[in-house]
């Protein structure tokens, strides 16, 4: 089966690693965390959620898991997502990427003010 | 119930059939109700434009990738089956989709998407559709206003009396009620037929609202939604009377988890646990959890009494099966220690950030679903400052200038959908609809208690002011749509009755005492 492109990672798949990062999440608490850990910048559709959902999980990064929905009587069955041992190194290498990143642009001088 | 997916969820519906089948079937119905969520969350002009927006431009992004993926593994499939001779004189296709959209294409695309975004605004504006529907509703001439029998009324001002005053009205004991309870003795709507046209831009414009009996609206509501708020009016007969009966009907039981309220000190939470498992409990040891909640002026309403007593028979009836959990969402704070307004004030301040997080450790992270009750105030998203200060003046009497800076719109809300709930919220309203008493009669068919969702009908279009205090605010251009997601209806605001504490159970009594000294401690006065 042919695999979708996560290298280099798009920036909506590291954002959904980063919100997997401290507690399992299903799709809609994932759009809402990300969009909050961007300070409302990036909202993701539900087309894009999902595609990155499915291609960190063909990759192994993320992981399904059942959540309590599941069995309850008349209720929707929600999915959960939790983060694998590979994605939380992944989105380390990531972050430690920009921190690099972060330290050139630093030392160029490119930064006005007290952003860093 | 007739199908009850907004146009805009249909629409959405229909979009989504567009994406390869492999997507739609396995995330199709996550993108649906991740469209509810927002849609829930999302209103306003501004808001559903920036929706649908955002989904039309996920739309040009994800689309073409979903079907080149999908295609790619149709492809695989058969270069596979090719290369290992097995299709060799079997005619194949070679897919268009597989290759990448020209520029052209993209652009032409995009074109038609702005197209068809704005014709769908036009379509669902609800600008747009209440001047279509109005044009018709105007032309019958029909009004549905009449002024009501004693003018401006709330509910904190027909039925409440004074500690003291002798008068028991309401006057219940601390038992709960059955389902058998009477309301008791209450005046009639008034039977004026003097109907006038109130001028007022939301009468008798747009749809009907669907008023369902509350118990089973609220049952359906946790099919898709984990939370559901209910935004209360303190100590109002008819709506503890239904409280009770809806936690102990067996499917409320089997599909909630918790009940998480304002009206309970979270010192108590152990003694609580113990008191609605059956355990055999002091009663002024269970007395403290309501009675002690901080910022409400004493002396409180024994209806909380009758919900937490309500709530143990609910869990002895279902001994052994699915119990629910009464969970205090009050602060902690310890009223022997509280003796001047400074003690109060910090328990005040975090009165929503306390509740918030209790919601989140005991609800959201365990996955449960729950009842989150509280006063409307607290729980409106607040658009108007105004009216929440209203509600609190007309909910706790006299408020501390603390409590009413410390109220911050929607604040609940928004944490638990960034915490990721799907709150449903339902505030408690009435039929009286400006501050000069007039009555909306077409209240008068309804079933009570009843709620009804507010999106796209003329009741999410009445002014959220008079409709949220029973008539005591006056209206402005915040519609009741704005504040919530439905309303609670259990009476014309003429027949609201609050239940206060007997005065047998104040005069000369520790707790009478004890209220003497705290309400100068709540009302920022100097001790006495």
């Amino acid at each position: 089966m042919p695999r979708r492109k996560l290298d280099p990672l798009p920036s909506a798949a590291f954002h959904i690693l980063l919100s997997l990062a401290d507690e399992d999440r299903h799709g809609y608490g994932i759009m809402r965390q990300v969009a909050e850990q961007t300070e409302g910048r990036m909202r993701l559709g539900p087309g894009t959620l999902y595609g990155s959902i499915q291609s960190l999980l063909e990759e192994k990064l993320i992981e399904e898991t059942a959540g309590d929905d599941a069995g309850k009587a008349g209720q929707e069955r929600r999915r959960y997502y939790r983060l694998t041992a590979a994605g939380r190194k992944l989105a380390r290498a990531e972050a430690d990427r920009m921190a690099g990143l972060l330290r050139v642009a630093r030392i160029k001088k490119i930064f006005r003010g007290e952003h860093v | 119930m007739s199908d009850p997916r907004t146009f805009s969820e249909r629409m959405y519906g229909y979009l989504l059939r567009l994406y390869p089948s492999q997507f739609r079937e396995k995330y199709g119905d996550e993108a649906l109700q991740l469209f509810r969520s927002r849609s829930y969350e999302e209103k306003g002009f501004r808001a559903r434009f920036r929706l649908w927006f955002d989904l039309l431009f996920d739309f040009g992004v994800s689309l073409p990738r979903e079907y080149r993926y999908a295609t790619e593994r149709e492809f695989s499939g058969v270069t596979a089956l090719r290369q290992l001779g097995q299709l060799e004189g079997i005619p194949s296709f070679r897919l268009l989709e597989s290759e990448s959209p020209s520029a052209r294409s993209v652009f032409c695309a995009g074109i038609l998407s702005l197209l068809f975004l704005s014709a769908v605004l036009v379509f669902i504006s609800p600008i747009a559709r209440d001047r279509f529907s109005g044009s018709k509703a105007e032309s019958g001439g029909r009004s549905y206003f009449r002024p009501s029998a004693g003018g401006s009324l709330s509910p904190g001002h027909t039925e409440r009396q004074a500690p003291g005053s002798g008068d028991t009205r309401g006057g219940q004991s601390s038992s709960p009620p059955d389902s058998s309870h009477s309301a008791g003795t209450q005046s009639p709507p008034s039977s004026s037929s003097s109907v006038f046209t109130p001028n007022h831009p939301n009468g008798a414009l747009s749809q009907q609202p669907n008023p369902q009996n509350a118990t089973s609206s609220i049952i359906q509501a946790f099919n898709d939604h984990d939370v559901v708020m209910l935004g209360e009016l303190h100590g109002n007969q008819q709506e503890y009377e239904w409280l009770c009966n809806l936690v102990k009907t067996p499917e409320f039981g089997d599909r909630v988890d918790d009940v998480v309220v304002e009206f309970g000190n979270s010192l108590y939470q152990r003694t609580i646990d113990r008191y609605i498992a059956g355990d055999d409990v002091p009663v002024d040891q269970v007395q403290v959890a309501w009675r002690d909640m901080i910022a409400s002026v004493p002396p409180v309403s024994p209806v909380y009494g009758w919900f937490y007593q309500a709530i143990r028979e609910a869990n002895l009836e279902h001994r052994g099966k699915h119990q629910i959990r009464l969970i205090m969402g009050g602060p902690p704070g310890n009223w022997d220690k509280i003796r001047s307004p400074q003690d109060l004030a910090p328990y005040e301040a975090e009165r929503e950030q306390w509740y918030a997080q209790v919601v989140k450790d005991e609800v959201l992270t365990k996955r449960h679903r729950a009842l989150l009750i509280m006063g409307a105030a607290h729980f409106i998203r607040g658009r108007d400052r105004v009216l929440q200060d209203q509600l609190l003046l007309q909910q706790h009497s006299v408020v501390p200038r603390t409590d009413r800076a410390q109220v911050t719109p929607g604040y609940i809300e928004r944490t638990l959908r960034a915490a990721g709930a799907n709150p449903y919220l339902v505030v408690f309203g009435g039929n009286v609809v400006d501050n000069q008493g007039q009555v909306d009669e077409r209240f008068d068919s309804w079933p009570v208690p009843a709620i009804a969702p507010v999106s796209e009908n003329w009741l999410g279009k009445l002014p959220a002011q008079p409709v949220l205090t029973c008539g005591h605010a006056p209206a402005t251009p915040i519609t009741l749509a704005e504040e919530a997601d439905a309303m609670l209806y259990v009476a014309s605001c003429t027949d609201l009755r609050n239940v206060d504490l007997p005065t047998s159970e104040l005069d000369g009594t520790p707790y009478g005492k004890e209220v003497a000294r705290r309400v100068p401690i709540i009302r920022g006065l100097p001790p006495q």
